[in-house]
């Protein structure tokens, strides 16, 4: 009946709320360090489990997410180890250096999502009717395309026009509330 | 040639286009060549990352024909609790079927079904208690509770069962009575979730024994217990939990559905032959972002 340890898999409420409020932030880190959402949300999951069992390592004084990062980073490089070179966006190099980038400042967790929602309903109905065709419906650029009558390209650089109009409209709304 | 126009090129490519590893060389060492794009580079997968995560979606389809990628998700942009939800409603189509998949693969290839007669009276108790859990009103649980608790009771007291069933079996009875009394939905998917935890150690025992009936059954039941655990998970996260115990509570069995899964797979890996080892696989792209939502304070 104790095949599942309580001790290793039963951290304190308080570890779970932590880890539970910096699931969208590890999620983003790990896309972020392999290049691409695939294989983002496994390695996520690996990434939980390993922070569950250490969890008593976990010093309550320092911040928490850096320390939960340090883990997503090393099941990356393992991850990236199996892989064949040809499935890797990023050079050895660049994943180090994104990974330090990352360690030293993390995203601000669910502030992130926050400022995402609210600047994603500041879009205009168009634009958010192709940002719901491409992640929430999930289709791709050329079908959006066709049922637009629109070529491929000028919808690739409208998806891209959109994020970077998100990007500056969270980074302000971030900042702004960071100096409030 | 325009750095800074190249690299949006290829950032674009890179989101939303094939994989294509000419592409990702050309990336690296523009990267590599412009530090100061590195920045850049990162506040795009990052917000990529979280353009995912806020409607529930693994990855957008990059071919025309990849529709096993789209989930039905609704099309409402609601308040957090709700986008929890409906990340959960996407994720439980499929990992529903996943769990069934895997279930009945077990089934198949362990072997024939168990003794009837000693499991009849736990297969009662494991959906009574589902249909306790899946109720839509008090008064429909009160309904459902009354209609076979007696009947349960006197079937469970004459039944034959090796002493870790009748442990078990006694365990959904006070589960069964206990759910008749609350109306806690947080509550009740920790105690849910704490059947399916005792289910997966079981199994776990069984699968390390070899004993083959006894895992049939138990994938059996934990596939069962499995859906009331979905079920009174959706109640939990949609009823708007707001003081502090409540979310440690509902963090709590969160995470620890996420774990149940992984010792599950664990235990597929472990005893499977080559056609379970990918229904494993499977298993593990699903199930595990199910149980995972954010939980803002």
């Amino acid at each position: 009946m104790d095949a599942v340890k309580p001790s290793r898999l039963a951290p304190s409420p308080e570890f779970l709320l932590l880890l539970t409020g910096s699931q969208s932030a590890l999620y983003a880190s790990i896309t972020a360090t392999l290049g691409g959402t695939e294989s983002a949300q496994d390695l996520l999951q690996e990434t939980n489990v390993v922070l569950m069992e250490k969890s008593g390592e976990y010093d309550a004084t320092r911040p928490f997410l850096p320390w939960a990062l340090a883990f997503a980073r090393f099941q990356v490089q393992a991850w990236r180890t199996k892989q064949s070179r040809d499935r890797l966006v990023l050079s050895d190099a660049l994943f180090e250096k994104v990974a330090d980038s990352l360690a030293a400042a993390p995203p601000p967790q669910s502030r992130q999502l926050d400022a995402l929602e609210s600047c994603y309903q500041k879009l205009s109905v168009d634009w958010r009717r192709l940002m719901d065709a491409r992640y929430q419906h999930g289709e791709a650029v050329r079908d959006i395309a066709q049922a637009l009558g629109q070529t491929e390209n000028v919808v690739s650089v409208t998806l891209f026009r959109i994020r970077k109009a998100l990007l500056a409209c969270m980074q302000k709304t971030l900042t702004a509330e960071g100096g409030s | 040639m325009d750095i800074h126009a190249e690299f949006e090129r290829l950032l674009g490519n890179l989101l939303d286009g094939p994989t294509d590893s000419r592409r990702n060389d050309q990336l690296c060492a523009l990267l590599a060549e412009h530090p100061v794009l590195e920045r850049e580079y990162v506040d795009y997968l990052q917000l990529h990352a979280l353009l995912h995560w806020r409607v529930g979606l693994s990855a957008p389809s990059v071919n025309a024909d990849d529709h096993a990628m789209i989930l039905p998700m609704p099309v409402a942009q609601p308040g957090p609790v709700e986008r929890r939800s409906n990340r959960w409603r996407a994720w439980s189509l499929s990992a529903a079927m996943t769990f069934f998949a895997a279930t009945l693969a077990i089934v198949m290839l362990v072997g024939e079904s168990p003794s009837r007669a000693s499991v009849d009276v736990v297969d009662r108790l494991i959906d009574w208690n589902i249909a306790l859990t899946q109720a839509e009103s008090p008064k429909d649980r009160d309904r459902i509770y009354t209609d076979q608790a007696e009947t349960i009771k006197a079937s469970l007291a004459s039944a034959n069962l090796r002493p870790e069933d009748r442990v078990f079996a006694e365990k959904l009875l006070e589960t069964g009575v206990w759910l008749k009394q609350t109306d806690d939905p947080v509550a009740e998917y920790g105690r849910i979730s704490d059947l399916a935890d005792q289910v997966v150690a079981r199994l776990d025992v069984a699968s390390q024994t070899q004993d083959a009936k006894q895992v049939t059954k138990l994938a059996n039941a934990l596939d069962r217990i499995e859906a009331g655990v979905d079920a009174t998970f959706e109640r939990a996260v949609t009823s708007n939990v707001v003081s502090k115990e409540g979310k440690k509570k509902l963090a709590h069995a969160t995470l620890g559905g996420a774990l149940r899964m992984k010792k599950l797979e664990t235990i597929l890996e472990n005893n499977l032959d080559p056609p379970r080892k990918a229904i494993h696989r499977t298993l593990k792209g699903r199930h595990k972002a199910k149980k995972l939502f954010r939980m803002n304070d």
